[in-house]
């Protein structure tokens, strides 16, 4: 899945991978979120990933060349969780259309655990 | 010299720094790197900060701990923006390390500060630096440094203020972006300024403390039926769908009836339906001269005296919310359950009669200064009686409020169809076909607002660079739904260059809404113009009254 963008010259192509490490280093720097997490295929549970496996907590999809991206997070407990993924949506929509001048159609955030920081 | 402070000072302190936040939220809101006269900083850790306020000033019981639980449970409901969550873990971690002590000394105030600073890096995978956090971290370590040297509070907070101030002054040096704008950073003044109040208060200067309460307030009042009392023991209530005539006389007579088996009767009714409230010892009576009207539906009996004792708790919360709703509104017949209700977020007079004139059933004020919260959402459903409502938010901050406050709700669906502008609510209100199902609305309305492209025409507080534009204080901006699209000196002016980026050769209909500081003559100036500009579209000037945008303006 890729994104095009098209210039005089010729064309740009971003790739989804791109696109999903980009929105997670901007997830990372978002007040009340502690990790990403996926299913794991083989036992099903959610496992709290390390920094470098990132984007694997992030869905992307590439339509019409338009972005859906969906994350799935680890917030922390104490947080107002409905405040922090509005924050989270609005930092990465204005950073990710920034970055790829490309749009996004959709965000999507699964709240996939609590952390206990403290 | 004051050496320890106690809980009631921490509270004055609390209050003090939040009192200043609030007086300081608009110069901090003009701190964002964002020009718009409605930017979050200063407003959101003001909101935050206000709620654990309130709380707080309300306290009856002034111990640490109880304190301490206010603050942290207060600030983290209160919470608004990235700023705002940034301030409440703060303040959860600064009350952790309080909430054990009667009194606390410096050194207690520096680990305090410390566990503050270790709760709020802790919530985020990569901190950034130049921000409220690095202020906060070189207060804390200033703070532990001074811990070590001296006992005097007052000297402690002078100095920890002082280094507070430095490492703000070095932001801009972190943070390119608040290099270019030549601020610094809003957060970190927002956290100055409460460090500031807090000194003020601390120092004994006089500070107007009230907080309003906190809206919902349990009044516990002593029901005056006891056990022994309660003469007719079953509230019976019910809908009569009307299907003989019914008229006053009738109505009388059904009355009087009532009368003779019960009391606390309400009989209130219109063309199709009576809703009957009565207190019986036999609802059958009831039911059965109902029946000769119509037939029945919602049908509600309770057994009184077994629910005595649990209503002496529920009526203290219920009698509390009745209060504030009669309050608000006249008092009216109940409407009839209908299939499909309307709740409109407006940001103006004018907009809100438009509203009302499409059909809207309940408004909410909002826009963008002020966000409303999932629990306003909730009581808006609350007033719409309806199997389905829609919920048009028009603004995008609000719509994640509308989405929860739709899946908090279960005796009604909710459907918020998410539209962005006032323009699109509008629109969407516009495509309201009642024949329709929800659904069917539901769908059309969500295509129609797609079709929608609003521009907003306002002044900018500061100079600063966006988008390339270079934005001087007092300039006149034109922008649309994805950016700035055009600068100038002029309303007017501005207002026809942002025009030619939203108009195209499609376009067919033009709705210009103007603000409270425009008057209408240069609205329907403008008005003029632009169809003079554009003959291929249909002109149309409303007074919106909405505050700060001079116009907002649809094109369809």
């Amino acid at each position: 899945m890729q994104g095009q963008i098209q210039t005089e010259l010729g064309s740009i192509t971003i790739d989804a991978d791109v696109i999903a490490a980009y929105a997670g280093s901007v997830a990372i720097g978002c007040s009340g979120i502690v990790g990403m997490a996926t299913l794991d295929m083989r036992d099903g549970l959610m496992k709290l990933l390390k920094k470098d496996s990132i984007k694997r907590g992030i869905e992307v999809a590439i339509e019409e060349n338009e972005i859906y991206l969906a994350f799935h997070v680890i917030v922390a407990y104490g947080v107002n969780i409905p405040v922090v993924s509005e924050n989270l949506i609005d930092s990465v929509k204005y950073q990710v259309e920034a970055f790829t001048g490309m749009k996004i159609s959709k965000i999507d955030i699964f709240v996939e655990g609590v952390r206990v920081i403290d | 010299m004051i050496r320890t402070i106690n809980a009631r000072m921490i509270a004055k302190m609390f209050l003090g720094g939040a009192k200043n936040l609030e007086a300081k939220k608009e110069w901090i809101n003009e701190l964002n790197v964002f020009p718009v006269p409605d930017g979050d900083t200063g407003t959101n850790m003001t909101l935050t900060i206000t709620a654990a306020a309130s709380e707080v000033s309300s306290l009856s019981e002034l111990d640490m701990e109880t304190l301490a639980k206010c603050i942290s449970s207060g600030s983290l409901r209160g919470a608004r923006g990235n700023s705002g969550v940034i301030l409440s873990q703060l303040l959860r971690g600064f009350t952790k390390g309080i909430k054990d002590q009667k009194e606390l000394d410096v050194v207690d105030l520096a680990g305090a500060m410390q566990k503050a600073v270790e709760t709020a890096y802790k919530a985020v995978m990569k901190p950034k630096e130049g921000t409220i956090l690095t202020v906060a971290k070189g207060a804390a370590l200033k703070a532990a440094e001074l811990a070590q040297t001296t006992e005097d509070v007052e000297e402690f907070c002078r100095l920890v203020i002082e280094e507070a101030e430095a490492v703000l002054a070095r932001t801009p040096d972190m943070l390119p972006v608040l290099k270019e704008a030549g601020v610094v950073d809003s957060g970190g003044q927002g956290l100055l300024e409460v460090l500031k109040g807090a000194y003020d208060a601390l120092l004994g200067k006089e500070v107007d403390y009230s907080f309003d309460a906190p809206k919902k307030e349990s009044a516990v009042r002593i029901s005056a039926q006891t056990e022994a009392d309660i003469k007719f023991g079953y509230c019976t209530e019910f809908i009569i769908m009307l299907e003989k005539a019914y008229d006053e006389k009738t109505e009388l007579e059904f009355k009087a009836f009532l009368e003779s088996v019960g009391d606390s009767i309400v009989v209130v009714s219109d063309d199709d339906i009576v809703k009957v409230h009565v207190h019986t010892n036999d609802p059958g009576l009831a039911i059965q001269r109902a029946l000769t009207y119509g037939s029945l539906s919602r049908m509600k009996i309770d057994n009184m005296r077994l629910e005595h004792e649990e209503k002496l708790i529920k009526d203290a919360s219920r009698i509390a919310r009745e209060q504030e709703e009669n309050n608000k509104k006249e008092i009216k017949k109940e409407e009839p359950r209908k299939e499909m209700g309307f709740i409109s977020v407006s940001i103006g007079e004018g907009v809100g009669e438009i509203f009302k004139g499409l059909g809207v059933d309940y408004l909410i004020e909002g826009g963008q200064t002020m966000n409303p919260s999932t629990e306003d959402m909730l009581e808006a459903i609350d007033h719409v009686n309806a199997d389905n409502v829609f919920i048009l938010p028009n603004n995008k901050n609000i719509i994640l409020a509308a989405n929860q406050a739709g899946f908090l709700t279960s005796d009604k669906r909710v459907i918020v169809i998410p539209t962005k502008t006032v323009p699109q609510g509008i629109t969407a209100m516009v495509n309201y076909i009642p024949e329709e199902t929800p659904r069917e609305n539901e769908l059309r309305m969500q295509a129609e607002i797609k079709n929608v492209r609003t521009g907003q025409v306002t002044y900018a507080v500061r100079d600063t660079k966006i988008d390339e534009k270079e934005i001087h204080l007092g300039d006149i901006m034109g922008i649309g739904d994805d950016g700035i699209l055009a600068v100038g000196t002029e309303i007017q002016k501005t207002a026809l260059d942002m025009m030619k980026e939203l108009v195209d050769e499609d376009s067919e209909i033009i709705g210009v809404y103007y603000g409270e500081e425009t008057s209408e003559e240069d609205a329907q100036a403008l008005g003029d113009q632009i169809a003079e500009n554009y003959p291929n579209a249909e002109v149309e000037v409303h007074y919106g009254g909405q505050p700060i945008y001079y116009y907002v303006i649809s094109v369809e």
